[in-house]
């Protein structure tokens, strides 16, 4: 075996690990076995492959298995790991594309907030396997999102779908028609909280995304106030 | 580098440990225990912060630990990954363990990340890739690792080195030690049809430095056995045999009850790991032991 024919060889394998088929060119590389045929011992790796990675994020997602149970969620992830291969051994960041892969995933349409608690649950997750940054005082009057939080924008009601999963909200108090909510989940102090973003609050932190100084922001808050004249000159 | 005697812990007997779960963080704090390290998988500790880098610093001030790698694909063609290897590095640094691990076998190809141990062709071309890819990661860390056999399903009509010719190949020319697994002894010399005390005979005992131990299952495929490494269960009696067999053979090495899946109580794997002292014990008293000869 020369060397460029290793290499040919550990490219196929990986095709076969990652879509359980088996092309002639590999399996004409294996000893016969007896028992078990070796295609189907080859079909090892590519199990291993996928309920590995799954099991690796099972219970990352508790709230969603809440809504759709156990073996949805298994078969996504199973399907996840498949589409979105892992780049990195340290699995620890892995699934952080879950959402986007469920946003375009036809068994999850009839669960149009799934993807949107996954990224929810994806920051609690992310956030508990960071250095927490101490928060200094702001200098020259300048703010930046806290770099312990992740605000997660969505169009249904995130924190009380979430809260109903946790059995902290009947599920009858609860209408996904009843408008979106913007969540962040914040690290402080080693614990993980989430809170409901008012309007304003999540205007401030479009307009710091923007770049946009402190007295930028409060002219077009005071400029958007006085304009539906809830505010006058003085 | 350190060589073969300083795998053994100052003063232990006997050294069994275990490898050290999450639930099981405070049960292993405590320390009422009779075990003399922990392992734990390198890549499950490459974060920033939060609450599992603290317990294992508490952990590694009590008890020594052993590192263990599971994905630094010392087979891969391509050569190691730079960005794996600098965070392997700063564990290694922080943590300083005793004992540093790492696979026969290969996960990473073209970047992309297969999360098994998969098999490679043994054969001159594969030891050369897999001597250089141990130097670099032994000179990136500044220490001397063991290579683990592995459980294996196939084999190639390229292999031309017996298992154990290549692992004592390897460890002489790449100055590494040797992890001997014995249930991947067993799963594979099952699944191959060989003798696993045949193995065990062929290893240089000398570069032994870490025997793991582990639980595995038997699948049934159209009335053919086949059995699969999956750390899920206690070690079965046939493996205990052999590991008795490996100690009156090499004699003490430090020893690791592995359970990965399924996880139970703590207290079974100290069960398992008092076992494991016991058999060390009596298979060092018995007469004719040979003891680190190979």
């Amino acid at each position: 075996m020369e060397r460029h024919e290793f290499k040919q060889f550990q490219t196929l394998m990986t095709s076969s690990v990652l879509s359980g088929s088996n092309s002639p060119n590999l399996v004409q590389e294996l000893a016969q076995s007896e028992g078990v045929p070796s295609d189907q011992r080859l079909n090892i790796h590519h199990n291993n492959f996928r309920e590995t990675l799954a099991g690796s994020l099972s219970g990352v997602f508790p709230a969603l298995e809440a809504f759709v149970g156990a073996v949805f969620v298994k078969g996504a992830l199973s399907e996840f790991c498949v589409a979105y291969p892992p780049k990195d051994a340290s699995l620890l960041g892995y699934g952080s594309d879950f959402a986007t892969f469920l946003d375009n995933h036809k068994a999850s349409e009839q669960v149009p907030y799934a993807a949107d608690l996954v990224r929810l649950e994806w920051a609690i997750h992310e956030l508990q396997l960071v250095d927490e940054v101490v928060a200094t005082e702001p200098s020259q009057n300048e703010w930046q999102l806290n770099p312990n939080a992740r605000v997660i924008r969505s169009e249904f009601p995130l924190l009380s779908l979430w809260s109903v999963a946790n059995g902290q909200l009947p599920p009858e108090a609860v209408h996904i028609e009843q408008g979106g909510q913007n969540v962040i989940v914040l690290l402080n102090d080693g614990e993980v909280s989430l809170l409901a973003l008012t309007d304003q609050e999540s205007h401030v932190l479009d307009e710091l995304a923007a770049q946009r100084s402190v007295h930028e922001i409060s002219s077009t808050v005071l400029s958007s106030v006085s304009k539906k004249k809830i505010i006058v000159p003085a | 580098m350190s060589n073969t005697q300083s795998f053994h812990p100052t003063g232990v007997h006997h050294p069994v440990g275990i490898g050290l779960k999450s639930q099981h963080y405070q049960e292993a704090l405590n320390a009422d225990h009779p075990l003399a390290f922990f392992e734990v998988h390198a890549e499950n500790y490459m974060m920033q912060g939060g609450n599992h880098l603290r317990f294992l610093e508490a952990i590694g001030e009590k008890f020594p630990l052993s590192v263990h790698g599971v994905g630094m694909s010392l087979g891969s063609e391509e050569g190691l990954s730079s960005t794996h290897l600098k965070k392997f590095k700063s564990i290694v640094d922080r943590f300083q363990p005793w004992l540093i691990s790492e696979h026969l076998a290969w996960s990473v190809n073209d970047g992309t990340y297969l999360n098994d141990l998969l098999p490679l062709p043994l054969n001159e071309t594969t030891l050369s890739v897999v001597v250089d890819n141990v130097k670099h990661m032994q000179d990136t860390i500044g220490r001397r690792i063991l290579i683990e056999n592995p459980s294996t399903y196939v084999s190639f009509k390229a292999s031309d080195i017996p298992e154990p010719d290549y692992l004592n190949q390897l460890a002489q020319k790449a100055g590494c030690g040797i992890l001997l697994d014995v249930n991947n002894i067993y799963v594979s010399a099952k699944n191959h049809g060989y003798d696993a005390q045949t193995y065990v005979n062929s290893i240089e005992g000398s570069q032994v430095g870490e025997i793991h131990l582990a639980g595995h299952t038997v699948k049934n495929i159209d009335g053919n056995e086949l059995r699969l490494d999956d750390h899920g269960s206690a070690v079965i009696d046939d493996v205990w045999g052999l590991f008795e067999y490996t100690v009156r053979r090499f004699g003490e090495r430090p020893t690791l009850i592995e359970w990965d899946t399924n996880v139970p109580d703590f207290n079974v794997l100290v069960n398992e790991a008092h076992k494991a002292q016991s058999l060390m014990r009596h298979a060092l008293q018995t007469d004719g032991v040979n003891h680190g000869a190979a």
